[in-house]
């Protein structure tokens, strides 16, 4: 198989690079060794930046993400709530910050206005008592699944070739070139072999791995932070804590629910990588600070993203944000780029920077057209006669354009129509739609495209009936619910208190009910 | 509110009577409406045709194994939710009927006079449905109070209670009634109630503590102080109204039941799914009456195995919508033993 670019890792920037390619008219292939947006971008907050939180320590990430802001706001709107966010000075904490704040956040040509602690309250009425000071700022929640599943449909629309569960093997190199990438599909046992003129590393925490199959170095500093996933809006918008950037400083309102975030640690690899209950009971403590109800809300899951940062003299948080793009000719291999740190909110500039790098060594094909070109086409038609508003027009928010071919596939059938996920409100039309397509190999897969089983049973009652989705393309089912409960359960398990603790020992006695036996639950 | 703390266990939708009897396509039921629907905020819309079919009944908080209180959960939606452009016809003639005459009901024909006394000891709160639609209640609780020889009186004055606003979600007509109830409620002891609804409502709103007027007898009045005339050897079965036994509480069964044995030539026969809701609440004989209906026949027809003559129910909610299924045996409790006191 010969193509012009070979992108590799099927994050938001990956996707986002394949999307801009193919505009510009490059024959594209996308691997992705597991699922789209498995990685660093599926475990993200979900946090489109206003900049603020960088305006004092990164000015050069604050700039980007001010701008790229806006630009997300224009041209992915169906997957973004333009909620808005607050920063709150509460106690004597923020007092020597405020003027470094508003100044940084002024000289980096971020959006922010000092409002009335009053004007704060209206606006987040569960915020704490203690606040003394209260800042607007042009904060925004994207879902990065849906993001990057918009990214990918696009792409192949324009006729990128576009692979997820396909690893990359191997390389070839004659002298300074690779010629020939090697890959793994999971779909069939046999290697097989790609030729491309040009290979894009954007793997993210895993670059460095890709790159040394290349025989190229690139250092790396691999940062975890963890996230806990807290049932329930408890605020309407974003709020952050004003004050040095620190752990638990970020409330974000999700679907229904609001995670909290983040740590930081350097961990040793990016593979496995868990949140601690020391870490999650951190994070709720100084949630709560902010929003006293986090307190006593249900923690349903905790997760740990992998911050691939470019590693410098500078420490943890002290990294800038910013990225960086690697013209690998400099170390004597002249046909890859590598692609490393960031943010999701600068995906589409990471992607663009990237895309322009590889158009230049292929020769001119016209300029980067992603910052105005909506993703996937505007969407305004989701009235569908038998599905409720409610249900299309958050079919709507989730699938932006495809949202019309999905619903149709709901409305078809008795069984399209039924809910198969209570918790997120999600149709089985919605799951046997991406179950057709060869992406889905199993539960897992359509959790991310559909959310079915994000919600705070954390799969319990649904995860039979994505089964029953997935069975009827055949296979033993057997394997698929037991590697997908043993993947939940890493989440699960940093939150095993309260009521969550009560609703695994049900799930436990249910799925025996099954016969399944359910490794995970080893330490009930 | 605690809801947070469903783990999905499904017995609220199992024990929920319009579920059961309705269907889960009717009435999505209470886990859906109270814990899944609001949970993606001002999406609540969509919940209203079937969040008003709730009738209040208490049995999924009963039922759940986190104690959530999930009928409290749906009242607190249907507040937020409360729009008057978009009130079902029943509903709209609760409310008109409490802005014209301060009652849930219009008054038909004259009302039963007031007795003598409008200040003493005891403190009687009729509620609309005693007063103006099954008069007899009325009749029979004051008649008790004189015989049990109670210092007692109506407070003049007094309006609906406000409990079927709190219903609909209304609660800024509801609070209204409250301000008007309470300046006639001076100068009183002891307040009590026909009405299971009033009592709790009373409860809740007005910082009082009332008693039912079973409560009333057993507690204050006291069995050793009754004595019953022979009731001639009927058998009778006993309904247990969702907002005594469940709101004000079982010990209100036991007393219930206690007064029965004390009546000489009665037999009390069991009655199948006697704590189950007769559909008479939450305002949904206004809204959907159909539906309302259908709870009431399937008590009816737990009456009719059950073997016996009258079927007993000491609230005047349940008495009205079980009368609608057009059999004549069903009897409200206080005026029942009213009749046979000496």
């Amino acid at each position: 198989m010969r193509c012009e670019a070979l992108v590799i890792g099927g994050g938001a920037t990956g996707a986002g690079i394949a999307r801009d390619l193919s505009m510009r008219g490059v024959e594209v292939i996308l691997l992705e060794r597991g699922d789209f947006s498995a990685g660093a971008t599926g475990r993200s907050h979900g946090m489109l930046h206003s900049g603020a939180r960088y305006a004092v320590k990164d000015p050069d990430s604050a700039r980007e993400c001010a701008i790229e802001n806006e630009v997300l706001k224009r041209i992915a709107p169906f997957c973004i709530e333009d909620t808005g966010g607050i920063f709150l000075g509460i106690d004597d904490s923020y007092a020597s910050y405020l003027d470094t704040f508003m100044k940084g956040c002024s000289n980096t040509g971020v959006k922010a206005e000092e409002i009335t602690v009053r004007e704060a309250m209206e606006r987040e009425p569960l915020i704490s008592p203690s606040t003394r000071v209260a800042v607007s700022v042009l904060d925004a929640y994207i879902d990065p699944f849906f993001l990057t599943q918009a990214n990918v449909a696009e792409a192949r629309a324009m006729g990128a070739e576009v692979r997820n569960h396909c690893e990359v093997a191997g390389m070839d190199l004659w002298e300074d070139t690779v010629m020939e990438v090697r890959i793994r599909d999971r779909r069939s046992t046999s290697l097989n072999v790609i030729k491309p003129e040009m290979v894009v590393n954007a793997t993210g925490a895993w670059s460095s791995r890709i790159a040394s199959m290349a025989g190229l170095e690139i250092p790396i500093r691999v940062d975890k932070g963890s996230l806990v996933i807290m049932d329930g809006r408890k605020v309407n918008g974003l709020v952050n804590r004003l004050r040095l950037p620190s752990d638990g400083d970020i409330i974000v309102p999700s679907h229904s629910s609001s995670i909290v975030g983040t740590t930081c640690d350097e961990v040793p690899s990016p593979d496995d990588c868990v949140a601690t209950i020391d870490e999650v009971k951190l994070l709720i403590h100084q949630a709560a600070e902010m929003v006293p109800s986090i307190g006593e809300a249900r923690a349903v899951r905790a997760y740990a993203g992998i911050r691939p940062l470019p590693a410098e003299a500078d420490e943890g948080r002290d990294i800038s944000r910013t990225f960086k793009l690697i013209d690998h000719s400099q170390d004597g291999v002249v046909n890859m780029v590598s692609i490393i740190g960031g943010k999701l909110t600068t995906y589409r500039l990471m992607a663009e920077k990237a895309s322009d790098l590889v158009i230049e060594k292929l020769g001119n094909r016209g300029k980067c057209r992603t910052a105005s070109q909506e993703i996937g086409g505007e969407c305004s038609d989701h009235e569908f006669d038998l599905i409720s508003d409610l249900q299309a027009g958050r079919m709507a928010a989730k699938y932006g354009a495809a949202c019309r071919d999905i619903a149709v596939m709901c409305s078809r059938t008795l069984r399209g129509r039924e809910l198969l996920c209570s918790c997120e409100q999600v149709l089985r039309g919605e799951a046997e739609y991406f179950a057709q397509t060869e992406d889905v190999l199993n539960i897992a897969d359509l959790l991310r495209r559909t959310r079915a089983g994000m919600g705070y049973c954390q799969s319990g009652m649904c995860v039979t009936r994505s089964l029953s989705v997935l069975e009827e393309s055949g296979g033993d089912p057997l394997p698929l619910v037991q590697d997908f409960l043993e993947e939940r359960w890493k989440g699960i398990q940093p939150v095993l208190f309260d009521t969550q603790l009560r609703q695994e020992l049900l799930k436990v006695q249910l799925f025996k009910s099954l016969s399944l036996e359910w490794k995970g639950g080893e330490g009930h | 509110m605690t809801t947070d703390r469903c783990i999905k266990c499904g017995g609220c939708e199992q024990s929920c009577p319009v579920v059961c009897i309705e269907g889960i396509q009717s009435f999505s039921g209470p886990r859906t409406l109270a814990v899944d629907g609001p949970r993606f905020s001002a999406e609540i819309d969509h919940l209203r045709d079937h969040i008003m079919k709730c009738t209040t009944c208490w049995k999924c908080e009963e039922v759940c194994p986190s104690r959530i209180d999930l009928p409290q959960a749906i009242l607190e939606i249907r507040k937020l939710m409360f729009d008057p452009l978009k009130m079902l016809p029943g509903h709209r003639r609760i409310v008109e009927n409490v802005d014209r005459f301060r009652m849930s009901i219009e008054p038909e024909g004259e009302a039963p006079p007031a007795p003598a006394g409008e200040k003493g000891e005891v403190m009687y709160f009729p509620g609309c449905i005693s007063r103006e639609r099954i008069p007899s209640i009325y009749r029979g609780t004051v008649s008790t109070l004189e015989k049990v020889g109670a210092d007692f009186g109506v407070p003049k004055g007094w309006v609906c209670c406000g409990a079927p606003l709190e219903k609909l979600g209304d609660r800024d007509r509801m609070d209204s009634l409250v301000e008007d109830n309470l300046r006639t409620f001076d100068g009183f002891e002891t307040i009590i109630t026909s009405c299971p609804g009033c009592t709790t409502q009373l409860f809740n709103h007005y910082g009082v503590e009332p008693l039912h007027t079973i409560e009333y007898l057993y507690e204050s009045v006291g069995l050793n102080r009754l004595s019953f005339r022979h009731a001639g050897d009927i058998k009778v079965a006993f309904h247990q109204p969702c907002h005594l036994s469940r709101t004000i509480g079982r010990h209100s069964m036991d007393y219930a039941l206690a007064l029965l044995q004390e009546v000489p030539g009665l037999e009390v026969l069991e009655l199948e799914n006697a704590d189950m809701c007769c559909g008479g609440g939450g305002g949904v004989v206004a809204g959907y009456p159909d539906v309302a209906l259908d709870l009431a026949k399937e008590k009816m027809s737990s009456f009719s195995d059950s073997g016996a003559d009258l079927l007993l129910a000491p609230c005047p909610f349940c008495v009205l919508n079980l009368e609608r299924v057009g059999n004549s045996s069903v009897k409200e409790f206080v005026t029942f033993l009213e009749a046979l006191l000496e």
